[in-house]
């Protein structure tokens, strides 16, 4: 048990960017980001020792992440489906010390927009995933992964030419 | 704008402050896991402890009440139903809780999905409905029974009796039928937002 615990606090440490990104993406709030870090950990703990195939960790990582994220979202009734892209607001001074400048800053704006699904389809996308890991991780097919990536890609990029970045 | 610009801009999304040591990570996973034992423990002993009391007020007033029968059955009949009431609450919040995340994003909406529609669907979601407007007129019942010291059979045929159960009964049921609504409602939302998801991969 204590060896299984140390093994899984090492690939905890060493894939932990992938929880940081998935929470900064679904989250802006920080208190928000550290809840959910909390949460995503103690399911991944819980899901460890069933874990298989300890060649696509990233994978598992991704998907109980991205799993535990929607799931506290339907929780706290944080979800938002905008037609139009709402100006920038003042909650994001808190996203402002995760993000170093005003460029990434536009970019995670952007991204915030998107609907929950889009959220994650750009981010694994922006992390050069392949096709074959994000419909791992999505649970589609292949062939749609392709489609849903140029659909949320021309949408994130409506979102910045909105918010006057990237024409 | 290209694809690979958005690419390069992703990468100066920086996440170095919010990285944290094993020993950090370590501290977050206990924090967690003992907060959840505390809530389950919490929810397990209030049960408990609540049907306990119950179930002990309803032996102590049969036991004073020896030899009103009618009221004894009434009496065995709640704490049957608190029992069972008891049991299938925990176990249904157990099975709730078990749900794993460890699976790709439409597998688990699809899991998810079936789980709230068979709830929605099953009897038992449909129990309580039954249930509590009932363990609600038996209590009322064995309350007034005890407190008006009166035989059981005697109160049908109390007028004064009779309108203040119906009066309590008619409340009581409208109660816990906006509460159940509300409920089914909530259920309701969420399958809608899950389905929704779904729909969207």
């Amino acid at each position: 048990m204590k060896t299984e615990n140390n093994e899984f606090l090492k690939i905890l440490t060493k894939y932990q960017g992938i929880l940081h990104k998935v929470s900064l993406v679904y989250f802006r709030n920080k208190s928000d980001r550290e809840d959910i870090l909390q949460e995503i950990i103690y399911q991944l703990w819980k899901s460890f020792p069933k874990l298989k195939n300890k060649d696509s960790i990233g994978s598992w990582i991704y998907s109980v992440s991205i799993n535990t994220s929607l799931s506290r979202i339907k929780k706290k009734s944080l979800v938002e489906y905008r037609d139009t892209v709402p100006e920038i607001s003042d909650g994001l001074s808190d996203l402002n010390k995760a993000v170093k400048d005003d460029i990434s800053e536009h970019l995670l704006n952007a991204i915030h927009n998107l609907d929950d699904i889009n959220k994650s389809v750009i981010l694994l996308y922006l992390e050069e995933k392949s096709y074959d890991e994000i419909a791992a991780i999505l649970g589609v097919s292949k062939s749609n992964v392709g489609v849903r990536i140029n659909r949320a890609k021309k949408i994130l990029k409506e979102n910045l030419k909105y918010l006057n970045y990237g024409k | 704008m290209e694809n690979n610009e958005l690419i390069k801009l992703w990468k100066t999304v920086d996440i170095s402050k919010e990285q944290k040591t094993e020993k950090e990570l370590m501290l977050l996973l206990k924090f967690k896991a003992r907060s959840i034992l505390y809530k389950h423990s919490a929810i397990l002993i209030a049960s408990a402890l609540i049907s306990l009391v119950i179930i002990t007020l309803l032996i102590i007033a049969s036991f004073k009440r020896f030899d009103d029968s009618l009221f004894i059955i009434n009496n065995i009949v709640l704490g049957i139903i608190t029992l069972i009431s008891l049991i299938f609450g925990i176990s249904s919040w157990y099975r709730l809780q078990k749900s794993a995340t460890d699976k790709p994003v439409k597998i688990w909406l699809k899991e998810k999905i079936t789980l709230l529609k068979n709830s929605e669907k099953s009897l038992a979601s449909k129990l309580p409905f039954i249930f509590i407007p009932f363990i609600y007129f038996l209590t009322v019942l064995s309350i007034h029974v005890y407190f008006e010291n009166i035989q059981f059979a005697d109160i049908f045929k109390d007028e004064e009796s009779v309108f203040g159960l119906l009066v309590g009964a008619t409340v009581g049921l409208f109660v816990s039928f906006y509460v159940f609504k509300k409920i089914k409602k909530q259920v309701s939302e969420n399958l809608a937002f899950l389905e929704k998801l779904y729909g969207r991969l």
